[in-house]
């Protein structure tokens, strides 16, 4: 008898293998590598953006994947420094056979490993916020040799700055002081205030520079309040971006106080406390998707996707969310359209016109490898530890 | 083995020599054979940091080992080579390997100067100018754009090539890399077998003592701390060329703690020591990786075992544990023998 059972249970098992291990199985998982800050100083934002990425995925497993294949994430973790992120790259690359690159969330880890990826020849969608990324040429001597391979979801950082500035001049707003943390980020927004708030009539009238790790800016306030600014855009990310309303309201300034398009995001609360209260900034929809209108064809998606990411993280989305997550529709679209090949998949996204996502609506192009443009931001302002939808 | 001045002590042994001469062919006939071995370009990537730090701990631990003094400033003269090999072959269009001795040059040049005036004070006042030099580089990287790039770094940094072959991909600066780390490694084995070496080891002993002896301790230690710079410039230099991309953030203050923990964890003083300190650092803190968010905490515990049980150095602490149970079995076995032995 047990001999029997034995040689039933050989047969079957030989059976399987001949067959091809699809058919016992299931068939063999697409891979995607998610390249991520999972620790290091941008370790908040590259988490979020993991579980944005991760609520994607299994809501494309749980439909029954694509074509009966699963889709798997590969995960690194960049430690938010450069030389590690083209490490991680590499082990990914030589580990498995990946489809597609999501990631990674720091502007310096994207511009290395930018030239490996276009080397490899792998799409890769990425989150970081530098527009340097997709506009500087990857030869020097060529400034027509712009990333083939490499898109990104945020916004570029010169709407956002349109867009705050287009509110002031709609609001009688036209003498401003400009506030920036004194490094990458900080000094983009500088060089863009100085091109955007021409075209709407706005001048800045004061700049004012701080230290990231500042713990106070009451000196740079008082300069600027001194010249008669009636507007204030303070553009950083960080403890700052908390320290400066309060410091703002121990001045008892008047003028309204703007800040960047990553301060919408629940953390903002946690460092500005009480005094956030009526701060505005730019921001994607996700932080105020109940407020939108009816008509706003982004609102069903936006609430739907809002509510699968509080169910499975118990917690609030930010605005970063809103990234990771469009990055991990495209690159999962495109992979339903035509399949695992890599060139087939870049073709793919390349083409995306129309995309509804989270952030807004794409039109990628083969100039525009983001997509996104002023028409996706929207004004909003803190308000009672929420944030209000302005017009 | 006696030398002119008829001085025995302060000449490495023969036996240390042998072992030496037998630890470098070992490390030619590794390097040769890694290729051979390992295909995964991710394993010749941390392969080739782990060279790269290699080159910038040996510099470390010479200055650390026997001169004493700490620098906390060692990711600015990286910094400096990479930035000096990038600017001048990105932006100038300068050739290579002259732009890498230029850099070489001047990096040493700048470490004189803070060298110095810090070194011809007692105690440790290196590590105070070293710290803030460290740092105003690094803002310096960051800020002087219209060379550096700014915070979006660097790009279009050409790979090093000689002749016809051009060290493009990891293979090629694996065997490119080593060869520095190998060349490097002989130039500090001799130097500590040399006059000056001899010297150096006086003044790790005591400085006191070297001193009246006539050895010009300061001038000593300035040197070292020029050829330490040295060393972490053609480090930089050759990242620079490899990864063809540099911005600010690679040269921060924490890489300079990461270089004086390899020390450390490797032994300080010991030459093969800064080689493991530098391998199992960053071999380490990639292979924790498997533990997701964790290998933080996982790498901080490992650190912490170190230097608890092995305060020497993990490659000394090895040998010294190694010495102590030869003694202790030495004793075993004789201790018998010679109670037999005292009966009579």
């Amino acid at each position: 008898m047990k001999g029997k059972a034995l040689v039933i249970v050989a047969v079957s098992l030989a059976v399987c293998f001949m067959v091809g291990s699809p058919l016992c199985f299931g068939a063999e998982p697409i891979k995607i590598a998610g390249i991520f800050a999972l620790t290091g100083r941008a370790a908040h934002i590259g988490t979020a953006q993991r579980d944005a990425v991760l609520i994607a995925i299994d809501e494309v497993n749980e439909q029954g994947g694509i074509n009966g294949r699963k889709l798997e994430m590969v995960m690194e973790d960049t430690e938010s420094t450069p030389t590690k992120a083209v490490m991680a790259l590499k082990k990914i690359l030589e580990a498995e056979d990946v489809a597609a690159i999501i990631g990674p969330t720091l502007t310096g880890t994207a511009m290395a490993m930018r030239g490996f990826i276009e080397q490899e020849g792998i799409p890769a969608f990425m989150h970081s916020g530098g527009d340097v990324i997709l506009k500087a040429p990857l030869k020097k001597d060529d400034p027509t040799s712009l990333p083939k391979w490499t898109f990104k979801s945020p916004y570029k950082a010169a709407d956002a700055m349109g867009k705050i500035c287009e509110h002031m001049s709609k609001h009688g707003i036209s003498k401003i002081g400009f506030l920036y943390s004194n490094e990458g980020f900080g000094k983009d927004g500088l060089k863009n205030v100085k091109v955007q708030a021409p075209k709407y009539g706005v001048e800045v009238v004061a700049e004012e520079a701080f230290e990231p790790k500042d713990v106070d800016m009451t000196a740079q306030l008082t300069r600027m309040n001194a010249k008669g600014v009636d507007g204030i855009i303070a553009w950083t990310v960080g403890p700052a971006m908390g320290i400066i309303p309060k410091n703002v309201k121990q001045l008892g300034i008047k003028a309204p106080l703007f800040e960047c398009h990553g301060a919408g995001d629940p953390i903002f609360w946690t460092v500005a406390g009480e005094a956030g209260e009526g701060v505005m900034m730019p921001s994607t929809k996700i932080v105020v998707a109940d407020q939108l209108p009816d008509s706003d064809p982004q609102k069903k998606k936006i609430q739907a996707y809002v509510k699968a990411y509080r169910e499975k993280f118990n917690r609030e989305p930010g605005t970063m969310v809103a990234y990771g997550a469009d990055a991990a529709y495209i690159v999962v679209d495109a992979i339903k359209k035509v399949g695992a090949d890599r060139a087939k998949i870049r073709d793919a996204i390349e083409n995306t016109q129309g995309y509804l996502g989270i952030s807004g609506i794409y039109n990628i192009t083969p100039e525009d490898h983001n997509g996104l443009s002023m028409k996706d931001i929207v004004m909003i302002k803190a308000t009672k530890g929420g944030w209000e939808l302005m017009d | 083995m006696e030398n002119r001045n008829g001085c025995k002590l302060v000449d490495l042994p023969e036996s240390t020599r042998r072992k030496d001469r037998f630890s470098f062919t070992l490390l030619v006939v590794i390097i040769v054979l890694i290729p051979v071995l390992v295909e995964s370009k991710y394993y010749l990537i941390v392969l080739n940091i782990i060279g790269l730090n290699t080159i910038v701990v040996v510099g470390l631990n010479l200055l650390i080992g026997f001169a004493g003094q700490i620098s906390l400033g060692h990711a600015a003269f990286f910094g400096l080579g990479s930035y000096f090999s990038g600017i001048l072959t990105a932006n100038y269009g300068f050739p290579h390997w002259p732009a890498m001795v230029v850099a070489m040059l001047a990096t040493g040049a700048i470490a004189y100067l803070i060298g110095y005036p810090a070194l011809k004070l007692r105690g440790h006042y290196l590590v105070m100018a070293t710290l803030g030099f460290g740092i105003i580089i690094n803002i310096l990287m960051g800020e002087l754009e219209q060379f550096t790039g700014g915070h979006d770094g660097l790009i279009g940094i050409p790979p090093l090539s000689v002749g016809g072959l051009t060290f493009d991909n990891d293979l090629k600066n694996f065997y490119l890399i080593w060869a520095f780390v190998f060349f490097c490694m002989l130039v500090a084995r001799n130097l500590l077998d040399s006059r000056v070496g001899r010297a150096l080891r006086a003044i790790h002993g005591s400085e006191v003592a070297a001193n009246s002896l006539g050895v010009n301790t300061s001038s000593y230690k300035v040197k070292v701390f020029v050829l330490s710079a040295m060393f972490a410039s053609v480090s930089g230099s050759l990242y620079a060329h490899y990864i063809t991309f540099i911005s600010p953030s690679t040269y921060d203050f924490y890489y300079s703690i990461q270089v004086v923990t390899m020390v450390i964890v490797g032994g300080m003083g010991s030459l093969w020591g800064s080689l493991f300190g530098a391998a199992i650092l960053s071999f380490i803190s990639e292979a924790l990786h498997v533990a997701k968010q964790y290998h933080i905490i996982a790498y901080g515990v490992f650190l912490s075992l170190i230097l608890i049980f092995l305060p020497e150095g993990v490659l000394v602490g090895i040998q010294h544990f190694y010495q102590s149970k030869k003694l202790q079995r030495l004793i075993a076995v004789k201790t018998p023998f010679l109670l037999w032995f005292n009966r009579f």
